[in-house]
C-alpha cells in the first residue's frame, strides 16, 4: 500500500459519455477512437475505463477538472467498494470541497473496460473508479483543497478503501 | 450488458515520446470536431 496521495500524471482525457442503456455502444466505439488517439499518445501509459456513472453534484459549467482513476484496497470486494464510494465517501467529500461545480462516479464494469481496451488497441489497466471533479479555475481547485483538515478527513475516510497506490489522474483544463 | 444510467468510456492519456503536453491537447482539439462528428456532442476531451 502506499501512503502517498500523489497519482502517477497523466497529461489528458478523452471521454464518451451515452444515454442509459449505452455502454455496449460506447465499447463499439473504442474501437474507432483507439485508431484516432493512438498515434498521438504513449499508448504503454494509457488506461481506458467504462462504466456506469452516478450523479453526485448536479454539473454547472466549470473550467478544469480533475480526472481520477484508482482500485479498491484489496481487502475489500467490488460491491463493498462501490457503495462506500457512493453511499459514504461522497457524502464526506462533497461538503469539504467548496466550490465543487460538478462530481461524477464511474462505478468500472471490469469485463466490458477489458474488451473495449483490446478493441481500442491499449492496454487493460483493472481500475475499480474514474472520477470527475469541476472547478472554475485552477485558483478555485486551489483554494477548495487547501484545507488541511478538510483534506485530512477526506483522505482518512479513504483508508481501507482505496489502495492509494493506484492512484493516477491530473486536473485538466476542458477544451470544449 | 446494458445500465440504466447514463454510461461513461474514458481513456486516460499521455503524450508520445518527444511530445509535449501543449502539443498533444492541440492534437486533441484539431480532433475534437472530428470526435464530435463520431461520437456526438458529450464527447469531452
Amino acid at each position: 500500500m502506499g501512503e502517498s496521495r500523489t497519482p502517477t500524471s497523466v497529461e489528458g482525457a478523452v471521454e464518451i459519455t451515452g444515454g442509459e442503456g449505452s455502454s455496449p455502444d460506447l465499447a463499439a466505439h473504442a474501437e474507432q477512437l483507439g485508431a484516432m488517439i493512438r498515434p498521438l499518445i504513449d499508448v504503454s501509459q494509457a488506461a481506458l475505463t467504462v462504466g456506469p456513472t452516478h450523479r453526485i453534484v448536479e454539473p454547472r459549467p466549470g473550467g478544469v477538472f480533475l480526472s481520477l482513476s484508482f482500485r479498491r484496497h484489496p481487502d475489500t470486494t467490488v460491491e463493498q467498494f462501490r457503495h462506500w464510494w457512493l453511499t459514504q465517501h461522497a457524502k464526506v467529500a462533497v461538503p469539504r470541497l467548496p466550490g465543487l461545480l460538478a462530481y461524477d462516479q464511474v462505478h468500472v464494469d471490469h469485463e466490458l473496460s477489458r474488451r473495449a481496451s483490446e478493441a481500442a488497441g491499449l492496454p487493460y489497466v483493472p481500475y475499480d473508479s474514474y472520477d470527475n471533479l469541476t472547478w472554475t479555475s485552477m485558483e478555485a481547485f486551489t483554494q477548495s483543497t487547501s484545507n488541511p483538515t478538510a483534506m485530512r478527513e477526506v483522505y482518512e475516510d479513504e483508508l481501507g478503501h482505496i489502495d492509494h497506490s493506484t492512484y493516477r489522474g491530473s486536473l485538466m483544463d476542458q477544451l470544449n | 450488458m446494458s445500465y440504466d444510467r447514463v454510461a461513461r468510456l474514458a481513456v486516460m492519456l499521455t503524450p508520445r515520446e518527444g511530445e509535449t503536453r501543449v502539443g498533444l491537447g492541440r492534437s486533441l482539439i484539431l480532433l475534437r470536431d472530428q470526435l464530435h462528428v463520431l461520437f456526438g456532442p458529450t464527447m469531452q476531451v
